[in-house]
């Protein structure tokens, strides 16, 4: 399953590579009207082109990933930044 | 006039015997007389001046006295006074030292306590992270809905806008 999830992160960071646009990672497969106005306003801070994609696993928020960067705004971010923090004293 | 008689020769005795007496007490009773007169004279005066000299130093004494018991009070409340200063700062000093002991001391055991508590708390988490994150992993499954989601959404992309302008 970790191999998976590895392989295609592997594959989408390739794609991302070639191609200038960002992945926006939602958890929550909203009605159109939101999922269009999250796009846009995305779009508008990146200034490229987004496509959404959903992972339930991210449990809410967002991760945004392109070539050059990844903005980790999910709950299962968040949490695995407390681990980093308060697991290894 | 019969019974009243004037013997020449008794008067002319006597008024030689008198004369006689007279020369005598002059030439040698009367100048010892005056002379042990004029000396007492003089050691009444003598001893009439000695009294003055001894009432002027009785006076002069009187004063050194009083200047003295002045001059002496002044300096016991001189003496007095530097002591009661050198008490209070030696008071205030005290009260400095305790005041800053007890500072270190509270200061001591605040850092102490705060160690203490980030150590527990540190420890807390060091046992309990994964219990802790698996619970609040689960409890935020359940609690964020699609609004929800949509709301936290929303929030973080607005802060992003904020960060871009």
């Amino acid at each position: 399953m970790k191999n998976e999830k590895k392989k295609s992160a592997e594959i989408v960071q390739k794609i991302l590579e070639k191609e200038d646009f960002a992945v926006l990672i939602l958890a929550h497969e909203f009605d159109d009207q939101t999922i269009k106005e999250i796009k846009k306003r995305a779009e508008k801070i990146l200034q490229k082109e987004v496509r959404v994609e959903f992972d339930k696993g991210i449990i809410g928020g967002f991760i945004i990933k392109d070539k050059n960067q990844i903005i980790d705004a999910s709950i299962k971010g968040a949490l695995r930044r407390v681990r980093d923090r308060y697991g290894n004293f | 006039m019969e019974g009243v008689s004037i013997d020449w020769k008794i008067l002319v005795g006597q008024t030689v015997n008198f004369l006689i007496l007279f020369f005598l007490m002059k030439k040698l009773v009367f100048p010892r007389f005056f002379s042990i007169l004029e000396e007492r004279q003089k050691t009444i005066e003598e001893e009439k001046r000695t009294i003055e000299e001894l009432e002027e130093k009785k006076k002069g004494i009187e004063i050194e006295k009083e200047r003295i018991l002045n001059q002496a009070k002044e300096k016991a409340e001189l003496i007095l006074r530097e002591a009661k200063e050198k008490a209070k700062k030696k008071e205030r000093k005290i009260l400095e030292m305790a005041e800053k002991e007890k500072e270190k001391i509270i200061e001591e055991a605040r850092k102490t306590g705060e160690e203490e508590i980030e150590r527990i708390k540190k420890e807390f988490l060091e046992k309990n992270i994964e219990t802790v994150l698996v619970i609040a992993e689960k409890f935020l499954e359940k609690k964020i809905d699609p609004e929800e989601d949509k709301r936290i959404i929303l929030r973080l992309l607005k802060e992003l806008e904020k960060d871009e302008e």
